[in-house]
C-alpha cells in the first residue's frame, strides 16, 4: 500500500509540466523558467495535494459526487484545485463538478463563486450537471447570465472543426467548419480562433460560406500559420445575429491542434500538399449529448490519463 | 524521405509523439480490493491497490513508455477478496501496437480446452512437496510454486516452461511443506505460508525476505484470512496446541481452539464479506465466523459440518450461487457442505467409496461454467475431477500426479489444474 502511495507523489510532478499544455509552452517560450518554478511548487505544495495527482484528485471527485458523497468530492476536488501543477482545463473540471456539489450542500453563494471563477476561465463552456438537476441547471443559467451576458447557447446547434492533418509556416490553410442541427439556421456567422504555442492571445479570423463544399452550411477560414510554429491550437465560435455565441467547436481549455510541418515546400507533387485526402478532424460538438472533450483528445496524438490514480504510469 | 528520416530521428531521441496504452479495468468477480502491477513481466515497477467498490466508471489507468527503447510491458490485475485472490487477469502491452485495451480480472472463462500439455521441470524437489499457486512476479499470471530438496521455493512458469525453476525468495524450510498463500501486508505482493519444524515461515514483499518464523513447530496448517473486508488480514495457525491467530509481524494476537487440528480452510463462508475460519480435526470440526467483534464460534454449523473430520478440505463454489461451500473428507467420506444463508448448511450427498486415500483437494473452475470442480488426489496418484454439488465424477486428465494446484498461469481467467508428476514434471491440463 504504501509503495503505490509513494508512486503518485512523482507522478504529481512528472504530470506538472505537460499538462499546462499551451500556456506553458508560451510560459517557456517566454523564457521563464518552467521547470525550476515547478520543482519550487512542488516542494512548497502541502503533502496532502501532493499525495495525488490533479487529474487523480479529479477523478476521485467526480466518483465521489456520483456516488452521492458530496462532502468527500468537495474535499477532492478543492484538493485538485490547489494542486501547482493542475491544468487550466483541470481547474475548470474541477470547478464544475466542486459547484454542483456545493449547490447539492445548499452552499449557494459559493457553488456560484466556483461557477463565476469557471466563466472566468472559459465562459462559454457547455455546463451541465450529469443528472439533470433543474434546480443546478437554473444556477448554472443564473451565473452565466450575469457573467456572460453574450453567451446564448443552444442545446440544438452542432459545430464541428476540421483541419488539415498539417500545415505549413508561412502559409494559409483552410479551416472547414460544419454547422448542423435544428438551430443551424440562427446561425450568422462563424468566427475561427487560432493561436501559436508561443502566443498567449488567440487570433480571430472570420468564416465565410465554403464555396469549395456542396453542404449548405459549411464556413471555411483562411488562416495563415506563422513563422517558428510548430502547432497551431485552434477552436471556433458560432454567433446568431446580435453577436451572441450559440455554440462552439473546441475552446480555448480544448482546441483542436494543426500541426506544422518544418521543411519548406518543394513542389506540387509533394504528398504534404494533397491535405485534403488525409484531412482529419478536431471535432467538437456543442449539443446533442454529444461530448467535447472525446473529440478534442481524439486530436490530439497523447493518450488521455486513466481514471484511477495516478491516472497514467511511465513504465522505465 | 528526409522527412521519413528526421521522424526516425526523432524517434530515436525520444521527441517523438509519446507511446501510452490506457487499459480498462473489468472486474468480474465479486472482490473487495483491485491490486493493478505494471513492469516487465519479471519484476513490477508500479503497484496500485483500489476499492472495488468506489472504482469509476470506467477504471481505467494509463501506461507510457518512460523510454524509447521499450516497446512493451506486462500489466497483471488481481481481485482480492479480504487477503484471497478470486480473480486474475494479464495483459500484454505493445506500445506501438494501439492505444486503449481491455482487461477482464476474472474467476471462470470460457477459455478453449487444454488438455494435456507439459509445462516445464522443477529443480530437485523436497519429497512429498505440496504444489500451489501464486502470482509472485505481478504480471498477472500465476507461477508455481514447491519447495526444492534443500527447503528453498522453487519457482516455475509454466507459460516459459525452458526456463525451468528458479529460486526467488529467501525461503528456507527444510522439511516444510506450502499451506497457502494471500496477501498478508495489504501490499498487492502476495505472501507465500510454509509449514516447518520451527513454526510457519513466510514470504513477504518484492524481495521475497522471510522473516523468523512464529506459531507452534511443524503446524499441521496456516492460512491468511481477513476477518472484515477493511480490517488487516491475521494469519491462523492449526497444530497439535490447537488454533491461534497471528498478525502479520507474526505476533499472537489471540486463540481459536484448543482441539487438534489438523486442517484450516478460510473463505467467506456466511456473505457478509469477512473471512471465516473452519478449524477441523479428529475431535470436532469448529466453525468461527468473522464479525466486527472478531470471530465468534457458531454454535450450529448446520448438519454434517461440525462433525469430525479427518481432511484434507477446500473452499469453492460448488452450486454456482457465487457463495463460497466447502468440501471436506472424512475417511473415505467426502461431504460438501453448500451455504444457503447466514450459518445454515446442507448436507451434500457425495461420497468417493470406500478405501479411497486422498491426501489433497482443489477447487476451481476448469470447464468456464463458472462452477467449481472438485479435483482430489489419491494417495496413489491418481486424480479424479468432480462436478457439482452431487460430485458426479467426469473424466479427469488420465495421468498421475504426486502434487496438483489449480492455476491460472497464462491470466486469461481460466483455470488450469497444474499436475506434478515424477522427477518435478509438470503437466497441465484442462478439458
Amino acid at each position: 500500500m504504501h509503495r503505490a502511495a509513494a508512486l503518485p507523489q512523482r507522478a504529481s510532478c512528472r504530470h506538472g509540466p505537460r499538462s499546462l499544455g499551451g500556456f506553458a509552452s508560451a510560459a517557456r517560450s517566454r523564457g521563464l523558467l518552467l521547470p525550476g518554478m515547478l520543482a519550487l511548487a512542488c516542494l512548497l505544495a502541502p503533502a496532502h495535494v501532493l499525495a495525488q495527482s490533479p487529474s487523480a484528485l479529479l477523478a476521485e471527485g467526480r466518483a465521489a459526487y456520483e456516488s452521492l458523497d458530496y462532502e468527500a468530492a468537495v474535499s477532492a476536488l478543492e484538493a485538485a484545485l490547489a494542486s501547482p501543477s493542475s491544468s487550466p482545463l483541470e481547474r475548470a473540471e474541477a470547478l464544475e463538478t466542486l459547484a454542483f456539489a456545493l449547490a447539492v450542500l445548499d452552499r449557494e453563494r459559493e457553488a456560484a463563486e466556483r461557477l463565476a471563477e469557471l466563466f472566468a476561465l472559459d465562459p462559454y463552456r457547455v455546463v451541465r450537471e450529469p443528472t439533470g438537476s433543474p434546480r443546478i441547471g437554473s444556477l448554472v443559467e443564473r451565473v452565466r447570465r450575469h457573467e456572460v451576458p453574450d453567451a446564448a447557447l443552444r442545446d440544438d446547434l452542432d459545430v464541428r472543426l476540421e483541419l488539415p492533418r498539417r500545415g505549413r509556416a508561412g502559409e494559409a490553410v483552410t479551416v472547414r467548419v460544419r454547422v448542423g442541427g435544428a438551430a443551424r439556421a440562427e446561425v450568422a456567422g462563424v468566427r475561427v480562433r487560432h493561436r501559436s504555442e508561443t502566443e498567449l492571445d488567440w487570433h480571430e479570423t472570420a468564416a465565410r460560406i465554403s464555396e469549395a463544399s456542396a453542404r449548405e452550411r459549411d464556413y471555411d477560414a483562411l488562416v495563415t500559420v506563422p513563422e517558428g510554429t510548430e502547432r497551431l491550437e485552434i477552436y471556433c465560435e458560432a454567433r446568431d445575429p446580435q453577436g451572441r455565441v450559440l455554440a462552439r467547436g473546441g475552446g480555448p481549455l480544448e482546441p483542436a491542434y494543426l500541426e506544422v510541418a518544418a521543411e519548406p515546400r518543394r513542389g506540387d507533387d509533394d504528398v504534404l500538399g494533397s491535405w485534403w485526402l488525409w484531412t482529419i478532424v478536431g471535432l467538437a460538438v456543442v449539443g446533442a449529448g454529444v461530448g467535447i472533450g472525446a473529440g478534442v483528445a481524439a486530436s490530439e496524438s497523447a493518450v488521455p490519463d486513466g481514471t484511477l490514480a495516478p491516472g497514467r504510469v511511465v513504465l522505465p | 524521405m528526409r522527412l521519413v528520416l528526421s521522424l526516425l530521428l526523432l524517434s530515436a531521441l525520444g521527441c517523438g509523439p509519446e507511446r501510452a496504452v490506457r487499459v480498462n479495468f473489468e472486474v468480474e468477480v465479486p472482490a473487495q480490493q483491485l491490486c493493478v502491477l505494471a513492469g516487465d513481466g519479471r519484476a513490477s515497477s508500479f503497484v496500485g491497490r483500489y476499492d472495488v467498490a468506489t472504482l469509476p466508471r470506467p477504471a481505467s489507468l494509463t501506461f507510457a513508455a518512460g523510454s524509447p527503447g521499450r516497446r512493451d510491458a506486462t500489466v497483471g490485475a488481481y481481485a482480492l477478496a479480504g487477503a484471497r485472490v478470486v480473480g486474475i487477469g494479464h495483459l500484454a502491452l505493445d506500445f506501438d501496437g494501439g492505444e486503449e485495451r481491455t482487461l477482464r480480472v476474472g474467476r471462470c472463462r470460457d477459455a478453449a480446452g487444454l488438455g494435456l500439455r507439459p509445462s516445464g521441470t522443477f529443480t530437485t524437489l523436497l519429497a512429498g512437496t505440496a504444489l500451489e499457486a501464486a502470482d509472485l512476479d505481478g504480471d498477472g499470471r500465476e507461477e508455481l510454486l514447491a519447495l526444492a530438496a534443500d527447503g528453498s521455493l522453487a519457482v516455475l512458469d509454466a507459460e516459459d516452461p525452458d526456463l525451468g525453476s528458479r529460486r526467488a525468495t529467501e525461503l528456507l524450510a527444510r522439511s516444510g511443506r506450502l499451506v497457502g498463500t494471500g496477501d498478508l501486508d495489504g501490499d498487492c505482493r502476495l505472501d507465500v505460508l510454509a509449514s516447518a519444524p520451527l513454526g510457519v515461515l513466510r514470504v513477504v514483499g518484492a524481495d521475497g525476505s522471510s522473516p523468523a518464523p512464529f506459531g507452534e513447530a511443524s503446524p499441521s496448517d496456516a492460512a491468511i484470512v481477513a476477518p472484515l473486508p477493511e480490517a488487516p488480514p491475521v494469519v491462523v495457525v492449526g497444530g497439535a496446541a490447537g488454533a491461534v491467530l497471528f498478525d502479520a509481524s507474526g505476533a499472537e494476537i489471540g486463540g481459536l481452539s484448543n482441539d487438534p487440528v489438523a486442517f484450516l480452510v478460510t473463505a467467506d463462508l456466511d456473505g457478509n464479506g469477512g473471512g471465516d475460519v473452519l478449524v477441523g480435526g479428529p475431535a470436532a470440526c469448529r466453525l468461527y465466523l468473522a464479525s466486527e467483534g472478531g470471530f465468534t464460534e457458531a454454535s450450529d454449523g448446520g448438519a454434517g459440518l461440525l462433525a469430525p473430520a479427518s481432511g484434507p478440505a477446500v473452499a469453492g463454489d460448488f452450486d454456482g450461487d457465487a457463495r463460497q461451500d466447502v468440501a471436506l473428507l472424512d475417511g473415505d467420506a467426502l461431504r460438501v457442505i453448500r451455504y444457503d444463508g447466514a450459518v445454515g448448511a446442507i448436507p451434500g450427498p457425495g461420497t468417493l467409496g470406500d478405501g479411497v486415500e486422498v491426501v489433497r483437494l482443489v477447487a476451481g473452475d476448469l470447464d468456464g461454467d463458472c462452477i467449481d470442480e472438485l479435483v482430489a488426489l489419491e494417495a496413489s496418484g491418481t486424480v479424479r475431477v468432480l462436478s457439482g454439488i452431487t460430485l458426479a465424477e467426469r473424466g479427469g486428465p488420465g495421468v498421475p500426479a504426486t502434487a496438483l494446484a489449480m492455476a491460472d498461469v497464462d491470466g486469461d481467467g481460466a483455470r488450469e489444474l497444474a499436475l506434478l508428476g515424477e522427477a518435478g514434471r509438470v503437466t497441465l491440463w484442462r478439458p
